[in-house]
């Protein structure tokens, strides 16, 4: 084994919101086809929600990259705060109409009812927990209006569940949860990860071992599975090139570089 | 580029860290088992102890008797005795011990001898520092009446003067020392119980040393005694008994019948009742 292929391996943990990495796995699979499904039901909303790092920006970004060739689809990654620039942003993107000025929600309703689009418009707002109350209210009543389709993500928290309580619970027809991986989905996850990027030889290194410590060390997480496999990978690479790759196995992933890792991205606390 | 040393040093900190637990309860729980094996080996010695109280104050006199009686054992108490059918002849038999090592039989027997053997001799006039019988012809008999049907086998002529005197003396020496020796081990015994008490504080072995001063007419140390078991075991019907029957043999008869009372009261205790009937009656003074 060589550097170069713990440096790509750790390459591909890098913590980037990308379709083109999106890993196919059957739970997983099950419910994006359901998410599909659902935007083609006459639904004003659709809830996508669950814990930070379960993979709902990916959703996201992978149902953008899939549908947005055959259907008016926009994506906001991060969210639009200044509620004149959100209706401004809206009413450029989906009805071509650059507006001048302050745009308040009246006037943009104005736009919404003069447009004549063939199809609706599907509207993914990643982060909407981050959305005031004020501004969610009016993302309601334009979804009531079904000119425009919202597909939200929230993350799931107290706080977050009252929102979508108050302002979702009587409107959104569908709403799909995601969660942590189980320990062996995490195994079919980072192999199929590595497999991907042609890194066969660390995908072999995992044995249900190790990816039951990973597992256990993460409790499945995505986002911190990759923060962890990065610095592992990370941590090979700089024994690598210390020349004491020798004190270490090759052959699997030991528990003891998977526990630095850990210590190291915080984790673990020593 | 990561710091492995520094990350390794960390790593060990975490390991150490996360073994504490166990450690600590491996530790622990060890100590548990061996704190409760200590516990209950206690608890069966103790019981152990209060089972050989009872049985080992017979038994040590026992032994003492057995040693004593193991010396005189070759001298066999003899009964003279004419025998009219063999005249010329003078012979005496003498039964010999049936084997030297005792057995466990010969041991039993040994604990309770018949005296009549004692009382026979003592009915001959056989004076002393006699050296020899009169009579030539003796039948030898066994002491050991409790043992099966003592058998005359053969009667001979006594050819061989008979010493019956020392014999004698010896028996009564022997039995006067039997005594003495009795009653020494009472009061160590009670001694080393009393130790033992003060060490464990516990109520049976109070009880006990009450009962063998009663016993010895001990009364002042027996009510004492008794009055220190009730403080620990209020409980104990034996010791209420006792320290009423230890007040009225102080001349304090008044004291017993309102102690018995008050134990009747709360108690309802049949033998209490009983000892009540007794002392009002003036049937036990």
């Amino acid at each position: 084994m060589n550097s170069n292929i713990f440096q790509n391996s750790k390459d591909v943990f890098l913590d980037t919101v990308n379709a083109k990495d999106y890993i196919q796995l059957d739970r997983i699979s099950s419910i994006y086809q359901s998410l599909k499904d659902s935007i083609k039901k006459p639904l004003k909303m659709v809830l996508l929600y669950g814990k930070p790092g379960t993979g709902k920006s990916m959703f996201l970004n992978k149902l953008y990259h899939d549908i947005s060739l055959t259907q008016p689809m926009f994506i906001y990654k991060t969210p639009i705060l200044d509620e004149s620039e959100f209706f401004k942003t809206l009413a450029q993107d989906i009805f071509s109409v650059n507006y001048r000025g302050e745009l308040n929600f009246t006037q943009f309703m104005k736009i919404v009812e003069q447009s004549s689009l063939g199809s609706i418009p599907i509207i993914l707002l990643d982060e909407a927990q981050l959305y005031s109350n004020q501004q969610m209210e009016k993302i309601r009543l334009l979804s009531d209006t079904r000119s425009v389709k919202f597909v939200i993500t929230l993350h799931k928290t107290e706080k977050e569940d009252i929102i979508a309580k108050e302002h979702f619970q009587t409107r959104i027809w569908e709403s799909i949860e995601l969660e942590n991986a189980s320990s062996g989905e995490l195994k079919i996850y980072i192999q199929k990860k590595l497999m991907k990027a042609n890194c066969f030889d660390s995908a072999n290194m995992f044995t249900n071992k190790s990816v039951n410590l990973i597992h256990k060390i993460t409790r499945g997480n995505y986002r911190d599975t990759n923060k962890l496999l990065y610095t592992l990978f990370d941590i090979y690479t700089t024994y690598e090139s210390n020349q004491k790759l020798y004190t270490l196995k090759t052959n699997t992933v030991s528990s003891k570089i998977i526990e630095m890792s850990a210590l190291h991205t915080g984790l673990l606390h020593a | 580029m990561l710091n492995t040393n520094e990350l390794e040093h960390k790593w060990l900190k975490y390991k150490i860290k996360s073994y504490i637990p166990h450690v600590v309860i491996v530790i622990s729980s060890t100590l548990i088992i061996i704190l409760l094996y200590i516990l209950l080996n206690s608890n069966y010695f103790n019981n152990m102890d209060l089972e050989v109280e009872a049985s080992a104050k017979p038994k040590a006199i026992l032994n003492v008797e057995i040693q004593e009686k193991k010396a005189p054992e070759p001298i066999q108490p003899v009964v003279a005795e004419r025998v009219l059918n063999t005249p010329s002849q003078e012979n005496v038999i003498l039964e010999a011990p049936k084997s030297q090592t005792p057995t466990v039989t010969e041991q039993k027997l040994l604990i309770a001898p018949s005296m009549n053997f004692i009382k026979n001799i003592q009915h001959e006039d056989v004076s002393y520092n006699k050296t020899q019988a009169t009579v030539p012809v003796v039948k030898v008999e066994t002491p050991h009446q409790s043992a099966p049907t003592p058998e005359y086998i053969e009667e001979t002529v006594l050819t061989q003067p008979i010493i019956i005197e020392e014999k004698r003396v010896q028996e009564e020496d022997h039995q006067v020392n039997t005594i003495n020796i009795k009653r020494q081990n009472e009061y160590s015994d009670i001694e080393e119980i009393i130790t033992r008490f003060k060490k464990n504080n516990n109520p049976a072995l109070s009880l006990f040393i009450a009962k063998k001063y009663y016993e010895l007419g001990e009364y002042r140390n027996a009510y004492n005694y008794s009055l220190i078991t009730n403080e620990l075991n209020k409980d104990i019907e034996a010791s209420w008994i006792l320290f009423a029957q230890s007040l009225v043999k102080l001349n304090e008869k008044d004291k017993a019948v309102k102690v018995l009372r008050d134990y009747i009261k709360h108690t309802n205790s049949n033998r209490a009742n009983l000892l009540l009937n007794d002392i009002l009656s003036g049937k036990f003074k």
